[in-house]
C-alpha cells in the first residue's frame, strides 16, 4: 500500500486535472462537447450532471482519451499533472490510465471479463503497471483491495466469478479495481444508476469514505442531483455539450445562476409538494445536437429568455461571479443580474 | 385513515408465487423461491395505488400476476367482482380491454417497423373494436389527449425521445378506454426534466378519464406525491401499507424509514438535516430470507440482535387498520 495522500486543502496547489477549451465532434460535425473548461484540485470530488444527449458521459470518455472514431476530440487540452494527455499516442495514454486516472463504468457486469474470476481480473490490473509485481503478491494485494471495498470473506470471494456476487458487490469490485494501481483521478459514470436506493447509499457511503482516505479527486457524472449534494463538493451543469454553470454545489444549489439549473432542481420531486398541483416541468424536450439553435442553446425551454433577441441570437459566454469559494460562473445573458440579486440578498459575513 | 372509502375494483387477497430452485447436476428442485409472499391490498375506483419497493421484492410479479401475465401459485385477484383467475381465455381476452399495463421501457415495448398511427390502433383491431374511420378519429384523439401532433404519427418509435415514446406506451394503454392501468415504473427511464412532465400527464388523464391506477415505482417520493395509499414490499411481502402522506411522514417499519432515508434531497441543507441510514447488505431472495423470523432482520438496524425478531415472523397488523405494519418494534428507528 501507497501512504495516503495528506489531506487536501481546498484552493492550495495546481489542479490535477485542467481542461481547457476542449471540444468533441462526432459524425456531420455534431459537437458533443463544447468549449468545455474546468480545473480540478486533489481531493475535489467534481459532479457533472446533465440529462441524456448533454454530453456528460463523451466529457468522461474525452479526458481518458476513449473517444472512438468518428469521434474525435476537435480542440483544446486536457492537462493531467501538468501534461496534455490530449496529445498522447495509445501507448502513452494506456501507460497513463489506471496509474493517473481510471473510470468506474455504470455497467460493472458489462465491464467486466465474464469468464475470468474476479480475482484473476483484479491481478491482472494490479500487474499491468507493475510487472515486478509477483502472482502472489498481486493475489494478496487484491485480496486487500477487496477487503477495503468492503466485500465479505475476501479470501473466498476472489476466486468466484462476477456472475457469483450481487450488483452491488460488482459495483465495489469496481471501484477496487479503478483504485488498484493508485490514480490520481477517478472518473465515475454513473456509478450507482443501476442499483437499488439502499444499495446506492452503501456504495456511494463507500466511494466517499475511500477517496477521502486516499486524497483522490473524483468526477461524478451523474444525473441524479440527490447524490451530487450528498457526495460533491463542486458541481458543473452541462446542457447540450456546454457547462452552462460551475461552482461550489451550496451555492449553485442555493442560488442556481442559470435558469437550466434551476429548473432542473426544481423538478426534482419533493414529497413536501401539494398534491394537487401540477410538478413543476420543464416545457419541450433537450435540443437535438445536430440542429441546435444559433443563440443560447437552452433558449426555446426556458423561462427568462425564451423569444427574446439577445437569447435567440448571441450564444452567452462564460462569466465568473462572486470571489473565492462561494463563486460560480454561468453561460447565460441574465446571469449578471441574478447574480447580484444573489449578492444582495446574502448578508455580509 | 381506513382502507379506501371508494368501491373496490381491484381486490388482491393472499397472493403468492413460488418458483422453484433447482442445484446440482440433475437440476433437482431443492427449495422455492418465493417472489410474492401472501400479498394483500385493495384499490378503490379513481384511486392511484403504490407499489413500492426494490428490486426483487415483488412488486413486477404482482403486476403481472394482476394481468395474469404469469399465474400465480396461490391467491385471488378480483376485478370488479370477476374472479381474474378463474377466467378462459376468451374471457380473459375481453377482461384485458378494461385492465392495461404500462412498462418502464417503451422503446422494448413498441414495435419498431410500425408507426405510430399503426401502434395505437393495434389494440382496437385487435379487440375488433370500431370501423377504419372510427379508429382513425379514435388515435387523432388519443394523440391530442397525450400532447402529440398528429402529423407526428406517420413516424415509427426511434424518432422520438424517451418521454415521447412513453407517452405513445400510455396512448396505446389509453386507447382502448381501460378502468385500470399497472403503471410498470412509467418514468424510471426518463430525464428529469422530462419526468415530471410525463408524471403531470398521467394524473392529469387520471382526472379527465376517471382512471385508477397500481403504481409501481422504486422511489417512495414519487409514490408519495402520485398516490392515495401506498404498500411497501420487502422480499415478496407487503411490510407496511398507510395513507401515502401518512406513511411518508410516520413511518413505522425501519425498511420504510431506510427507504425514505436512502433518497437523498438535491440540497445542502435538506440533505444535511436529514438522517442518512445506511442498510448493511443487500436484497437477496435466493437463500437469503431466513425461515424463521422477520426477513428483513438480516438487514434491520433496530431488530439484527433481537430474539424476538429472529423467531417470531411478524404479521401486518389488523385488516380494519389504516395504517399496517408488519415490527416487533415499529417507530424505533426515525430518519
Amino acid at each position: 500500500m501507497t501512504v495516503p495522500a495528506p489531506s487536501p486543502r481546498a484552493g492550495d496547489a495546481a489542479p490535477v486535472l485542467s481542461v481547457r477549451g476542449l471540444d468533441v465532434v462526432f459524425d456531420r460535425r455534431v459537437a458533443a462537447v463544447s468549449d468545455v473548461s474546468f480545473d480540478l484540485r486533489r481531493g475535489e470530488k467534481l459532479a457533472v450532471v446533465g440529462e441524456s444527449g448533454s454530453g456528460k458521459s463523451t466529457l468522461a470518455l474525452a479526458v481518458l482519451g476513449l473517444i472512438d472514431p468518428p469521434g474525435r476530440v476537435a480542440g483544446g487540452a486536457i492537462m493531467l499533472n501538468g501534461r496534455d494527455i490530449g496529445r498522447l499516442d495509445d501507448r502513452a495514454l494506456r501507460s497513463i490510465r489506471s496509474r493517473e486516472i481510471s473510470l468506474i463504468f455504470q455497467d460493472a457486469m458489462g465491464a467486466l471479463d465474464p469468464v475470468k474470476s474476479i480475482g484473476a481480473q483484479l491481478v491482472d490490473t494490479l500487474r499491468r503497471h507493475r510487472p515486478g509485481v509477483g502472482r502472489g503478491e498481486a493475489r494478496r494485494r487484491a485480496i486487500q483491495l477487496l477487503r477495503e471495498v468492503e466485500v465479505p470473506a475476501p479470501e473466498q470471494r476472489i476466486d468466484d466469478y462476477p456472475h457469483q456476487y450481487s450488483g452491488g458487490m460488482l459495483q465495489r469490485v469496481m471501484i477496487a479495481i479503478a483504485l488498484a494501481n493508485d490514480p490520481d483521478v477517478v472518473i465515475a459514470d454513473e456509478p450507482t444508476t443501476a442499483l437499488d436506493v439502499t444499495t446506492q447509499a452503501q456504495v456511494l457511503a463507500l466511494l466517499d469514505r475511500i477517496v477521502a482516505e486516499r486524497g483522490v479527486s473524483v468526477v461524478l457524472i451523474t444525473h441524479n442531483l440527490g447524490i451530487v449534494s450528498r457526495f460533491c463538493d463542486t458541481v458543473a451543469v452541462m446542457y447540450a455539450g456546454r457547462i452552462v454553470e460551475h461552482g461550489r454545489v451550496d451555492a449553485v444549489f442555493a442560488a442556481p445562476l442559470h435558469p437550466y439549473t434551476e429548473a432542473l432542481l426544481a423538478s426534482v420531486p419533493r414529497a413536501d409538494w401539494p398534491r394537487d398541483r401540477p410538478l413543476p416541468a420543464i416545457p419541450g424536450f433537450p435540443p437535438d445536437l445536430a440542429a441546435l439553435p444559433p443563440g443560447c442553446s437552452f433558449e426555446p425551454r426556458c423561462p427568462l429568455g425564451h423569444g427574446l433577441d439577445i437569447c435567440r441570437k448571441v450564444v452567452p459566454e462564460a462569466r465568473r461571479f462572486g470571489t473565492g469559494a462561494g463563486s460560480a460562473s454561468a453561460e447565460c445573458h441574465f446571469a449578471g443580474e441574478r447574480a447580484a440579486r444573489r449578492a444582495a440578498a446574502e448578508v455580509p459575513a | 385513515m381506513t382502507p379506501p372509502a371508494r368501491q373496490p375494483l381491484l381486490e388482491v387477497e393472499g397472493l403468492t408465487k413460488s418458483y422453484p430452485i433447482r442445484s446440482g447436476l440433475l437440476q433437482r428442485p431443492s427449495g422455492e423461491l418465493r417472489a410474492l409472499d401472501g400479498v394483500s391490498f385493495t384499490v378503490g375506483r379513481g384511486e392511484a395505488f403504490g407499489l413500492v419497493g426494490e428490486s426483487g421484492c415483488g412488486k413486477t410479479t404482482a403486476a403481472r400476476c394482476i394481468l395474469r401475465l404469469v399465474a400465480p401459485t396461490s391467491g385471488t385477484v378480483t376485478f370488479d367482482g370477476v374472479d381474474v383467475l378463474g377466467l378462459d381465455a376468451e374471457a380473459l381476452r375481453k377482461l384485458r380491454r378494461r385492465l392495461q399495463i404500462v412498462f418502464q421501457d417503451s422503446s422494448g415495448a413498441l414495435d419498431g417497423r410500425m408507426t405510430v398511427r399503426q401502434l395505437l390502433e393495434e389494440p382496437l383491431v385487435i379487440h375488433g373494436l370500431h370501423s377504419r374511420a372510427e379508429r382513425s378519429a379514435r388515435v387523432d384523439a388519443i394523440l391530442e389527449l397525450i400532447g402529440l401532433r398528429p402529423e407526428l404519427a406517420a413516424r415509427k418509435p426511434h424518432q422520438f425521445s424517451g418521454g415521447q415514446r412513453q407517452r405513445i406506451g400510455l396512448a396505446r394503454a389509453l386507447i382502448l378506454e381501460p378502468e385500470l392501468i399497472v403503471l410498470d415504473e412509467p418514468i424510471s427511464a426518463l430525464d428529469v426534466s422530462v419526468q415530471a412532465q410525463v408524471l403531470n400527464l398521467i394524473k392529469d388523464l387520471q382526472r379527465a378519464m376517471g382512471l385508477t391506477y397500481v403504481f409501481i415505482v422504486h422511489d417512495l417520493t414519487i409514490a408519495e406525491l402520485f398516490c392515495d395509499r401506498i404498500a411497501v414490499l420487502y422480499l415478496g411481502r407487503v411490510v407496511e401499507t398507510a395513507e401515502a402522506t401518512e406513511l411518508f411522514h410516520n413511518p413505522q417499519h425501519p425498511y420504510t424509514v431506510s427507504l425514505i432515508s436512502a433518497v437523498p434531497a438535491p440540497d445542502g441543507a435538506g440533505g444535511a438535516a436529514r438522517r442518512r441510514i445506511v442498510l448493511s447488505g443487500e436484497v437477496s431472495p435466493v437463500g437469503g430470507g431466513p425461515r424463521r423470523g422477520c426477513p428483513f432482520r438480516p438487514r434491520c438496524p433496530v431488530g439484527r440482535d433481537r430474539r424476538r425478531c429472529a423467531e417470531e415472523t411478524p404479521e401486518l397488523g389488523p385488516a380494519g387498520a389504516g395504517h399496517r405494519f408488519a415490527c416487533h418494534y415499529p417507530g424505533e428507528l426515525t430518519a
